[in-house]
C-alpha cells in the first residue's frame, strides 16, 4: 500500500535473481538478491516492512538461541495444512537479508503482498532490528543460552536488548515464553503484554535424564549454566530442580524473581505420546511425537501456543505435529543401507547436551560421526566443547569418527571424557568420514548419530538427502 | 599399585566463572595426571566456602560474564583474597584465566570509569576497551621455551608494571593489550592468562610443567622420575594434531618444540 514504482522494480529484480539462483545455480536464493538490493537502496527494508505492517494480517516472529527453526516450521506446517498462504523464511536464513528476502519474495510483480500471514524466524542478535521494522503482533522466545561468544558477546546483553525493543512495539505484542528458562521467561517480566507461558509438568522426569544427582536439597545454581545471575537484579539465582536443560524451579532470594506459572504443561503419557495440560481449557491435548529429544517438547509447546492463539483446531494441530517432516539437521532421521541415521546440528553446549540426552535414551551404544569446524558461522572459538557434558554419556558411545577443520580438538575432548582413543578415528573430509561411519555401523549393527556444526551441516547436505 | 601420589585441586566458583570452557583445564589436568598414575581430587569452592592453602596443590579460576563476576566479588575479597595470598607464599600453583586473571591484578577500570580493586598478586591493571580482542593466539613460555596456543576473547587491556613478569611473549595475536607483546602474568607459581581453548589440553607440556611443579612441592619427586619409575609413555597424537589444526598458527605449531 506504500510501495512506489522503485519498489516494484526491486521486486522484479528479486524474483528474477531468485529464479536464476534456483534454476541455474541450484541455490535457495533469498539472501543474495536481498543483499544486493540493500546495497543499492539502503531504505529498502524499511519500505517493505512499512508496507507489510500496513496489511491487517498476523505477523509472528520466533527468536531465541535454540529451537527457532523447529518451532517456526511446526507453526508453518500447521498453518499450511489449515490452508493459509504464508510468508515464511522456512530455510532458516534468519539474518536481515534472509528475513527481508522472504518478505520481498512474497510480493506480486504489481506490488501486492500475497500471503495471509507472516511467520519469521529471527536470529536473536538481529531481533531488535527486525522486530522494530516488522512490528510483530506475536513473539515467541524459545530460550537464551550462550552461543558463539566470539561473535555475539555475552547473553545477558542480548536479553536486555530484546526486552527493550518489545517494550516499544505498539500495539503490545502477544508473548509466548518458556516458564522454565529464566532468561527467556524474563522477557515478559514487568511488561504488560498479554502472554502465555509453557512449561514441563513436575512429574515429567523419567528414565536416566534426571539432572539432579544429589538429594534435591537447596543449592546454588550449578546447573543453570547460562543464567547464574538473576536477570532482574543481578544477584544469584537459586535453582532447585532441573530437567533436560531447563529449570523447573528457580528463584532469586533478593528480588523474588522466579518461574512464572505455566499456562500449558507438558508430560509424557505413554508410548512416544506427549500430553498438554491446559489451564483454561477443559481437556488435555495429546499427540504422538514426530520429533525426539526432550528439548523438542518445548518447541511443540511454543508452536501449540501460537496455533491456538490464532484459533486453529486441535485436529489440524495434531495432524501437523504428528506428520511433521523434520528439517535436515534438526532431529532428522534417515535409513541408509538398513542403518538408522540421526542428524542433529550442534552449535552450543546447551543444544549439544540436549542431543546427548537423546543418545542416553538409547538401549545400545551408538556410533557417532562428529563434524566439528571453526568457520565464522560455527564460532571461531572451539572452547565450548569443554562445557558440554560428554562425561555423563561416555557409556553410550560405541565408535566415533571425527571430521571437520578441528577434529583433533573434539578427539581430545572425548579422550579426556573417558572414551577409549582406540575407538576414535579422525577422517578429514566429510564425504570420506560419512563412508567410514556407515562402514563401521554395518559391522557393529549400531545406530548412527551424525552431529555437525553449522557449516559442516551444509556440506553434509550434499551427500545425504 | 596405581595412585600412590595424590594431588588436591580447587576450582573456584565453577558455576559462575565458566562461560568460555575453562572447566576444560580442570578436567584435563586430572586426566593427564591420571596418565602418570597421580590421583587428583577436585573440589569446587564457591561463595561462602574456604579452602586450606596447606592442603591444596593447585587452584583454578576461569572467566565469567561481566555481570556475574560481580556476584563473586565480595566473597573473593572477603574470603579468597587471604587464602590465595597464603597459597602463593606456600608456593602453591594457581591458573587464572581471563576474568579470573584480572581479579588477581591491582585493579580493573570499567568502561564507565569505575575502579574495581583486585588482590595485587600481579602488579598491573586492566582497562575496559573496545573492540574485543578475539582470535587464535600463539605465544612462547620462555621458562621452558614451549609454544603455547589458545583462543583469546577479551575487552579488557591489561598493562603490567615494569617489575612484573609476564607469563608468555606473544608470537601471533594480541596478548595482554595488543601493544607490548606481553601475555598474562606470573608471580611465583601463580599464572594469569587470557588464553581459552581450553588452555591445558592443547598445551600438554605446560600441563606437565604444572603437574611436575605440584609433585615436586608435595612429594619432592619430579614428574620425569615418576614416569621413568613406572615406565609410563604417553601418546600425545591427539594433542599434537589439535595444535596443528589451528588455522593461522601452523607456522608455530609445526615447530618441534611444543
Amino acid at each position: 500500500m506504500f510501495l512506489k514504482l522503485k519498489n516494484n522494480l526491486e521486486i522484479l529484480f528479486f524474483r528474477s535473481a531468485k529464479v536464476l539462483l534456483n534454476v541455474v545455480f541450484r541455490r535457495q536464493g533469498d539472501v543474495l538478491p536481498a543483499h544486493i538490493l540493500k546495497k543499492m537502496d539502503k531504505n529498502i527494508f524499511d519500505e517493505f516492512a512499512r508496507d507489510v505492517s500496513s496489511y491487517d494480517i498476523p505477523r509472528i516472529i520466533i527468536t531465541g538461541t535454540n529451537g527457532k527453526t523447529t518451532t517456526a516450521n511446526l507453526i508453518g506446517s500447521a498453518f499450511r495444512i489449515s490452508g493459509k498462504k504464508i510468508c515464511f523464511n522456512a530455510n532458516g536464513a534468519n539474518m536481515p537479508n534472509g528475513v527481508f528476502g522472504a518478505v520481498i519474495g512474497c510480493y506480486s510483480l504489481n506490488g501486492k503482498f500475497i500471503p495471509e500471514l507472516v511467520l519469521l524466524e529471527s536470529d536473536e542478535k538481529v531481533f531488535p532490528y527486525i522486530a522494530a521494522k516488522i512490528k510483530p503482533d506475536t513473539i515467541v522466545v524459545t530460550n537464551f543460552f550462550r552461543d558463539q561468544l566470539d561473535r555475539y558477546g555475552e547473553v545477558n546483553i542480548t536479553v536486555h536488548n530484546i526486552k527493550r525493543v518489545i517494550k516499544d512495539i505498539l500495539p503490545a505484542a502477544f508473548l509466548i515464553l518458556p516458564a522454565d528458562e529464566p532468561l527467556a521467561s524474563f522477557i515478559g517480566y514487568g511488561l504488560k503484554n498479554p502472554r502465555l507461558y509453557y512449561g514441563f509438568k513436575k512429574d515429567i522426569k523419567k528414565g536416566n535424564d534426571n539432572d539432579n544427582d544429589n538429594d534435591g536439597s537447596l543449592r546454588r545454581s550449578d546447573m543453570l549454566n547460562d543464567a547464574v545471575s538473576c536477570p532482574n537484579c543481578g544477584n544469584i539465582l537459586t535453582c532447585e530442580e532441573n530437567y533436560a536443560g531447563v529449570s523447573l524451579k528457580y528463584s532469586c532470594k533478593v528480588c523474588g524473581y522466579k518461574n512464572s506459572a505455566p499456562d500449558i504443561l507438558a508430560f509424557h503419557c505413554g508410548d512416544e505420546k506427549i500430553c498438554f495440560d491446559l489451564k483454561d481449557l477443559p481437556r488435555t491435548f495429546s499427540f504422538k511425537r514426530a520429533l525426539s529429544g526432550e528439548y523438542n517438547i518445548s518447541n511443540y509447546m511454543a508452536a501449540f501456543c501460537v496455533l491456538k492463539h490464532y484459533g486453529l483446531s486441535n485436529e489440524t494441530v495434531i495432524f501437523a505435529f504428528e506428520n511433521y517432516i523434520t528439517k535436515f539437521g534438526r532431529s532428522y532421521k534417515k535409513v541408509i543401507n538398513g542403518i538408522k541415521i540421526n542428524i542433529d546440528l550442534v552449535k552450543n553446549p546447551a543444544g549439544f547436551n540436549g542431543v546427548l540426552g537423546k543418545i542416553a535414551f538409547k538401549e545400545n551404544p551408538v556410533n557417532v560421526l562428529l563434524a566439528f569446524s571453526d568457520r565464522d558461522a560455527d564460532g571461531r572459538d572451539v572452547s565450548w566443547i569443554w562445557d558440554t557434558n560428554f562425561e555423563k554419556f561416555v557409556k553410550k558411545f560405541n565408535r566415533v569418527v571425527i571430521t571437520g577443520l578441528r577434529p583433533y580438538d573434539m578427539a581430545l575432548r572425548l579422550k579426556t571424557a573417558g572414551i577409549n582413543s582406540d575407538n576414535i578415528t579422525v577422517v578429514y573430509g566429510i564425504k570420506k568420514a560419512l563412508r567410514k561411519i556407515i562402514e563401521l555401523a554395518s559391522k557393529d549393527n549400531a545406530e548412527v548419530f551424525i552431529l555437525p556444526t553449522y557449516t559442516e551441516l551444509l556440506r553434509l547436505k550434499k551427500y545425504i538427502r | 599399585m596405581p595412585f600412590t601420589f595424590k594431588l588436591s585441586a580447587i576450582d573456584l566458583y565453577p558455576e559462575v566463572m565458566n562461560i568460555y570452557g575453562d572447566r576444560g583445564n580442570v578436567l584435563y589436568f586430572k586426566y593427564r595426571a591420571g596418565l602418570y598414575e597421580i590421583d587428583v581430587n577436585i573440589r569446587n569452592c564457591s561463595i561462602g566456602e574456604g579452602f586450606d592453602p596447606e592442603i591444596v596443590d593447585i587452584i583454578f579460576i576461569g572467566g565469567g560474564q561481566d555481570a556475574e563476576q560481580m556476584l563473586i566479588y565480595k566473597d573473593f575479597m572477603d574470603i579468597k583474597k587471604r587464602l590465595l595470598k597464603e597459597a602463593l607464599e606456600k608456593d602453591r600453583i594457581m591458573l587464572s584465566i581471563c576474568g579470573g586473571f584480572q581479579l588477581l591484578c591491582d585493579y580493573y577500570k570499567t568502561a564507565d570509569s569505575r575502579t574495581i580493586e583486585g588482590i595485587s598478586i600481579f602488579k598491573g591493571y586492566t582497562e575496559a576497551k573496545t573492540p574485543r580482542l578475539t582470535g587464535n593466539i600463539a605465544t612462547i613460555f620462555e621458562d621452558t621455551g614451549s609454544v603455547i596456543v589458545g583462543f583469546e576473547n577479551h575487552g579488557g587491556r591489561t598493562y603490567l608494571e615494569k617489575g612484573q613478569k609476564c607469563f608468555m611473549k606473544v608470537l601471533c595475536g594480541y596478548g595482554n593489550n595488543g601493544e607490548d607483546k606481553t601475555e598474562g602474568a606470573k608471580t611465583g607459581n601463580f599464572f594469569g592468562t587470557y588464553l581459552h581453548g581450553s588452555l591445558l589440553p592443547k598445551n600438554f607440556t605446560f600441563c606437565d610443567y604444572l603437574i611436575n611443579t605440584a609433585v615436586k612441592n608435595r612429594y619432592m619427586i619430579s614428574l620425569g622420575d615418576i614416569a621413568a619409575k613406572k615406565g609410563i609413555n604417553i601418546d600425545n597424537t591427539f594433542e599434537i594434531n589439535a595444535r596443528k589444526d589451528i588455522k593461522g598458527l601452523r607456522h608455530w605449531t609445526t615447530a618441534t618444540v611444543v
